[in-house]
C-alpha cells in the first residue's frame, strides 16, 4: 500500500522546508529509520527517515524545492495489502488532477464532482471502506492522549503500529513501546550487558527510533579475548557523537585562556542573593556578562555561512547541563535584555524542565553562544568542543584561591580561568583576547552587570 | 442503617419537610384519595389534613401556575406530575414563569417550588414512554435533580425543597421498588455534585437516574470479566458537576454515557462534548452514548425491550469503547 511521507515539522516556528537532497533514488528498498533525503530549514539541515520499510515509488519535490511543513515529498510502498487496487487507484488519483482535472477546472460552474467520480466508479467500491479514513490521507492517527504520552516518553509514534481500529494507536501502543527494551532516550540510563545474548537487541532494532549514522572512526574490540560489557548508546548520545566529531573535523577551533579574579564577585553575590530573595549563581552572573560582551564583539555571536556571517541580533545562550539522560544544553533567551533576576528565573526554569525530561525542542535549539561551567568539579581550567552552528563557547573553570602578587606583597586571591574555543572562520584571536578583557573587566567590577 | 424502597425514601423526605415546615404542601393529580399513582404520598391525608395536600383536576399549566403564584408568596410547594410526559403541558408555566421570574422582577421573587416528575416505559406506547430531562436541563433559571438511589433521593428531595429555586426532580417509575440504605435521621444531599459511586481504571461510566441501578450492575459484570470500569453518577443534570467524571476520565482515557433518552441532542451530548473538550489531551478513544433508538417508543413489549437501554446495553458499549470503535447514531 502506497503511503506518503511528508515534509515533517522540526521546531515550532517552522513553516517550510527545502529539499536539499535525496539519498534514495525511486525503486530502492529502504528500511525503518534509514536517511531519505536531506532537508534544510532556516537552522539546521536535517536528514529525514523512513517511518517504515518499504520501495520508494516516487518523489514528490525536486532538490531545491520548498514545500510547506505537511506537504507529501514522496510515496512509499509499505508492501502490505492490495497493491494491484492500491496501484492502480493511485494511479487514478494521481491521472485525474492532471488530465481530467484542466477540463472540469475550466468548466468548474458546470458539474464540478461528477467527472471525477465516474472515471473511477469500480475502484470506489473496490477500496474497503474501513481502511480509508487512516490510510488514503496518509495522516498519522493517534489518540490525544497516546500523543502525550509519546511525546513524554520519548516515543516515536511514526513507528508504531497501532491496536486500534484503522491502526489507530492508542494509549496501550505507547505504553508497549516505551517499556521495550531498545536504544530511546528513556531506556537509555539502564546499561545492559549483553554478552550473554546478543539477540534482544536486534529484535529490538526495527521498532527503535532511528538513528544518526555513525561518523568518525569506530572501533573493533582492542583484543580478540577482551573482557568488557556493551552499553548500548541512547539516541541522544549517538548525535552527540555525531555532531563533536562534525565539529572538529570541520570547524576550526583555537582557544584563548584569561584568569578573572572573582572576590568582588564573591563578596556582591551574598548582597545580591538577598535583594533579590531567590537562588542565585555565578552562573548567571557570567551569563549577564557574557550578554554584555558579545554585544561588543558580535563575531562570537554569529554563524559562519560560507561567503558571509550570519551575525545574531539576540544573546540566546546554551547551558551545558549533565542531565540523567547525557549532556544537554537549554538556551536562556534574550540574555542581553534581560535583567539578572530574569535571567536567573528563566535559567532555573528550563534547565528544571531539562533534567526533569520534559524540555522540548524549542528549549534545546535556538542558542548563539553557550557557557559550559564544570567549576563545580574543582578544575583548572579545560577547552570545550565548539557547537555548531555556534561560532563560539566559553569553558568555566573552579574559583581557587591563590597567592598573588599585588603591589609587591603576596595576597590571597579568588582566580578563576575562562577558556573561549572559538571557531577561527568566523572570528580571530584579536577579537577573543579583548572578548576576554571585556568580561574580564566586567567580573571584577561586578556592579556594571547591574546597569 | 435501615434498607428501603427509593419510593420510601422520597416519602420520608416529604414527610419530613412537610412536619418540619408548615409552608410545605402538596399537589398534583391523585396524590390524595389514590395515594398518588406510584403510592408516594400514601397516607398523607391522614397525617397531614386536607389542607397540606390538595387533588388536582387533569389541567396541569393551571396547576403548575398554581404552585408558582404560592411559592412566589412565600409557600413552599411540592407539585407532582403524574408524568413527565404529562407535565409537557405545564412547560410554558415552568420555563416561562418559573425559571425567569427571579431574574425578570429584578431578585424581588424567588420560585422555591418543586415539580416532581417521574420517567418511565412499560408497554405504555409512544406518547406515554418519554423522557425530557433535556428540555428543563437547557433551561437557564431551573435546577434539575435525577437520583440513582434510595439514599440520594431522600437527601435530593430535602435539598430540593430548602432550594431557593424552581427544582425539577425527574423520577422513574422503573426504580420507585429499588432499595439501598438510607438513615432515619435528617441530611441533604447537595444539588449539582456529582458522585463517583465506583472507582475503576479502564472506562468511565456516567449515568444518572434509571440507568445507575443498571450501570452498577454493568460494573459487577464486568469486573467478573476483568474489566474495571469506574461509576460517576450526575445525580444533578443541572448545574452539571463535571470534576469527578473529568478527574476518572484523566485516569481511564474512556467513557461511557448512559443516560435514559433519545441519545441525540441529550444531556449525554453535553456530557460529550465536555469530555471531547475539557478531557481532550486525555481522549483514548471515541466515547460512546447509551440511550433509547431513535424511534417513538413502540408498544409490542420486545419491540420496546429492544429500544430501552439496559445495563446489557451498558455492557457492550463498554466493549466498544475498548476496542476503539466509533459510534453511528441512527436517526430515523
Amino acid at each position: 500500500m502506497a503511503k506518503k511521507l511528508e515534509m515533517p515539522k522540526m521546531g515550532y516556528d517552522m513553516v517550510e522546508g527545502t529539499l536539499a537532497k535525496w539519498l534514495k533514488q525511486p525503486g530502492d528498498e529502504v528500511s525503518r529509520g534509514e536517511p531519505i533525503a536531506e532537508v534544510e530549514t532556516d537552522k539546521v539541515t536535517i536528514e529525514i527517515e523512513a517511518f517504515e520499510a518499504g520501495k520508494i515509488i516516487k518523489f514528490l519535490v525536486n532538490e531545491g524545492d520548498t514545500v510547506p511543513v505537511g506537504a507529501p515529498i514522496a510515496e512509499i510502498d509499505d508492501g502490505s495489502g492490495d497493491e494491484e487496487a492500491e496501484e492502480s487507484a493511485e494511479a487514478n488519483a494521481s491521472v485525474t488532477p492532471s488530465s481530467d482535472a484542466p477540463a472540469v477546472g475550466e468548466g468548474a460552474e458546470a458539474a464540478p464532482t461528477a467527472p471525477a467520480v465516474a472515471a473511477q466508479p469500480e475502484k470506489v467500491e473496490a477500496a474497503p471502506a474501513e481502511s480509508a479514513p487512516a490510510e488514503s490521507t496518509g495522516r498519522l492517527v493517534a489518540t490525544p492522549v497516546a500523543r502525550g504520552l509519546a511525546e513524554q516518553r520519548g516515543v516515536n509514534l511514526a513507528g508504531l503500529k497501532g491496536s486500534g481500529p484503522d491502526g489507530r494507536i492508542v494509549k496501550a501502543d505507547v505504553l508497549a513501546a516505551a517499556s521495550e527494551p531498545k536504544a530511546a532516550p528513556a531506556a537509555a540510563a539502564a546499561p545492559a550487558v549483553s554478552e550473554p545474548k546478543a539477540a534482544p537487541a536486534a529484535a529490538a532494532a526495527p521498532v527503535a527510533s532511528p538513528v544518526p549514522a555513525p561518523v568518525g572512526l569506530v572501533f573493533a574490540p582492542p583484543a580478540p579475548n577482551a573482557v568488557y560489557s556493551e552499553e548500548p548508546l541512547s539516541r541522544l548520545r549517538q548525535t552527540a557523537a555525531k555532531r563533536m566529531v562534525e565539529s572538529q573535523q570541520q570547524v576550526p577551533p583555537f582557544f584563548v585562556t584569561s584568569t578573572i579574579e572573582m572576590d568582588a564577585i564573591q563578596e556582591l553575590l551574598p548582597k545580591l542573593r538577598e535583594a533579590h530573595g531567590g537562588k542565585l549563581s555565578v552562573t548567571e552572573l557570567l551569563l549577564k556578562a557574557c550578554a554584555i560582551a558579545l554585544k561588543k564583539f558580535p563575531s562570537l555571536n554569529a554563524t559562519f555561512a560560507g561567503d558571509k556571517l550570519l551575525v545574531h541580533k539576540d544573546v540566546h545562550i546554551s547551558v551545558a547541563v549533565a542531565t540523567d539522560a547525557g549532556l544537554l544544553a537549554p538556551v536562556v533567551r534574550n540574555c542581553d535584555s534581560l535583567s539578572l533576576g530574569a535571567i536567573s528565573s528563566q535559567m532555573r526554569d528550563v534547565i528544571g524542565r531539562t533534567r526533569e525530561g520534559k524540555a522540548g525542542l524549542d528549549d534545546l535549539q535556538g542558542g548563539t553562544f553557550t557557557v559550559s561551567n564544570l567549576g563545580m568539579f574543582d578544575v583548572t581550567n579545560f577547552i570545550a568542543i565548539i557547537t555548531p552552528p555556534q561560532s563560539a563557547i566559553l569553558a568555566v573553570g573552579s574559583t581557587i584561591a591563590t597567592p598573588v602578587v599585588r603591589d609587591g606583597e603576596i595576597v590571597i586571591r579568588h582566580l578563576m580561568n575562562l577558556t573561549v574555543s572559538a571557531d577561527h572562520r568566523a572570528t580571530d584571536g584579536a577579537t577573543v583576547a579583548q572578548f576576554l578583557v571585556e568580561l574580564k573587566n566586567l567580573l571584577q567590577n561586578p556592579f556594571k552587570l547591574l546597569l | 442503617m435501615p434498607v428501603i424502597t427509593y419510593s420510601e425514601a422520597l416519602r420520608q423526605a416529604l414527610r419530613e419537610a412537610m412536619t418540619n415546615d408548615p409552608r410545605v404542601f402538596i399537589i398534583g393529580e391523585d396524590v390524595v384519595h389514590y395515594d398518588s399513582a406510584y403510592g408516594v404520598t400514601k397516607g398523607f391525608l391522614k397525617e397531614f389534613g386536607p389542607e397540606r395536600i390538595k387533588d388536582m383536576p387533569i389541567a396541569e399549566a393551571g396547576y403548575a401556575g398554581l404552585g408558582i403564584g404560592a411559592a412566589m408568596n412565600g409557600l413552599r410547594p411540592v407539585v407532582e406530575m403524574m408524568t413527565t410526559n404529562f407535565a409537557i403541558l405545564a412547560l410554558d408555566m415552568i420555563i416561562n414563569h418559573a425559571a425567569k421570574l427571579h431574574y425578570m422582577f429584578g431578585g424581588q421573587f424567588t420560585c422555591p417550588i418543586v415539580f416532581r416528575m417521574p420517567n418511565g416505559y412499560g408497554q405504555l406506547s409512544a406518547t406515554h414512554s418519554q423522557a425530557f430531562d433535556n428540555y428543563y436541563a437547557y433551561m437557564p433559571g431551573l435546577k434539575v435533580v435525577v437520583p440513582g438511589t434510595p439514599y440520594d433521593a431522600k437527601g435530593l428531595m430535602k435539598a430540593a425543597i430548602e432550594d431557593p429555586d424552581p427544582v425539577i426532580f425527574i423520577e422513574h417509575t422503573g426504580i420507585y421498588n429499588i432499595k439501598g440504605e438510607v438513615p432515619e435521621e435528617s441530611y441533604t444531599v447537595p444539588i449539582g455534585k456529582s458522585n463517583l459511586l465506583h472507582d475503576g481504571k479502564d472506562v468511565t461510566i456516567v449515568g444518572y437516574g434509571r440507568m445507575i441501578p443498571y450501570c452498577q450492575q454493568a460494573v459487577e459484570t464486568l469486573a467478573s470479566e476483568g474489566i474495571d470500569a469506574a461509576l460517576v453518577d450526575l445525580r444533578t443534570i443541572r448545574p452539571l458537576d463535571m470534576e469527578p467524571v473529568l478527574e476518572s476520565f484523566r485516569k481511564t482515557n474512556r467513557a461511557v454515557i448512559a443516560t435514559e433518552e433519545w441519545t441525540s441532542v441529550g444531556v449525554g451530548s453535553e456530557i460529550a462534548a465536555r469530555l471531547y473538550t475539557e478531557g481532550f489531551d486525555h481522549l483514548d478513544a471515541p466515547i460512546w452514548r447509551v440511550g433509547f433508538d431513535e424511534v417513538p417508543m413502540p408498544y409490542a413489549k420486545n419491540l420496546e425491550a429492544h429500544v430501552v437501554p439496559n445495563a446489557d446495553s451498558v455492557i457492550q458499549a463498554v466493549k466498544n469503547v475498548l476496542a476503539g470503535k466509533t459510534q453511528k447514531i441512527r436517526q430515523q
